[in-house]
């Protein structure tokens, strides 16, 4: 039987690091896939994987598993919430500079997979263009339950409050979206149908 | 979940690339592995503080008690002979110099250096040596 979350951290703390490489193979994805649409950048959301698991590592006496699947990601998303919010709110000329950067660097490879990670990457930036005039915890609780599918409960630990919390917080996203979405209606049509 | 967002349709997940997946697993266990040892080291640097003050204030407290006795024995027999007088008043230097050296004494990785020995309390022998050394 593999074992669970709890098992592999409690074995990375005593000092075997092989535990946290598993945990780290068995939760990437799913991390990669939320800085993804954060950031709508998928080299971006390769880095920020990395870089969510250390700062995890550095926070280990914080950390929180759900009390049915003993799961450490709904914590690790929370890791990953605040590191991505912090970069967002980041120097925006730092930002331009290695977006700048990153153009120069880019060779032209038009391979099926480059072509698909690159329209996705146009597709994801249009929906944060909506989702980035919601206040900020209501775009958290959006990203962690509807794109995450993550539970009330898990989102809870997530954002580090109570549940209750997360469904006011939900409601309130849920129909700021939807005026957001009747007021730019044919924007967002528009923007729909070119992706 | 929300007829809303499915006016904002999302990519599909992908998952993480292979290739990059790996070495970027493998310099994760390096750098925890290099953080895990980097934080046991001020450990044991507290650790040893920790072991050459108590083996500090342990020396100090037994010449404290050096001292003490001497003293109490100078103010108690006023009617000695002049050489008795002159035993105390040595004992109380040698208590004195003992708690001057005890506190002067560098640390050591065990202990504290003392008269050419490293005094560590879990050597009796040793403690009782470098007392007698200093004294």
């Amino acid at each position: 039987m593999a074992e669970t979350d709890r098992q592999l951290w409690d074995r990375a703390v005593g000092g075997d690091g092989a535990g946290f490489g598993l945990l780290f193979e068995r939760h990437a994805r799913s991390v990669y896939n939320f800085a993804f649409r954060q950031t709508a950048n998928w080299a971006a959301a390769e880095d920020a994987a990395s870089e969510v698991f250390l700062v995890a590592w550095r926070r280990r006496q914080e950390v929180v598993f759900t009390n049915e699947s003993g799961s450490v990601l709904p914590w690790l998303l929370g890791v990953a919430t605040n590191l991505l919010r912090n970069a967002r709110r980041g120097d925006r000329r730092a930002k331009a500079a290695i977006a700048r950067l990153n153009a120069n660097e880019a060779h032209p490879d038009f391979s099926e997979d480059l072509i698909g990670r690159l329209s996705d990457e146009a597709q994801m930036a249009d929906v944060l263009r909506v989702f980035d005039r919601l206040p900020e915890h209501e775009r958290d609780v959006l990203a962690l339950c509807a794109w995450s599918k993550l539970e009330y409960e898990e989102a809870a630990i997530a954002l580090a409050v109570p549940v209750g919390t997360v469904r006011s917080r939900l409601s309130r996203a849920r129909s700021h979206l939807r005026e957001l979405v009747e007021t730019n209606g044919h924007e967002l049509d528009e923007r729909t149908v070119t992706t | 979940m929300n007829p809303t967002l499915d006016l904002l349709p999302i990519p599909a997940e992908r998952d993480f690339p292979a290739e990059s997946l790996v070495a970027r697993r493998d310099a994760l266990v390096m750098s925890i592995a290099a953080e895990q040892q980097h934080s046991r080291a001020p450990l044991r640097a507290v650790l040893r503080s920790a072991r050459s003050h108590i083996s500090r204030v342990w020396l100090a407290l037994i010449a404290v008690f050096v001292a003490v006795l001497a003293l109490a024995l100078s103010s108690l027999s006023g009617y000695q002979s002049r050489g008795g007088t002159t035993t105390e008043a040595l004992i109380a230097v040698a208590g004195a110099a003992q708690i001057i050296t005890v506190l002067a004494a560098p640390a050591t990785r065990d202990g504290v250096r003392l008269g050419g020995q490293v005094l560590t309390l879990r050597s009796r022998e040793q403690l009782a040596r470098g007392v007698i050394a200093a004294a």
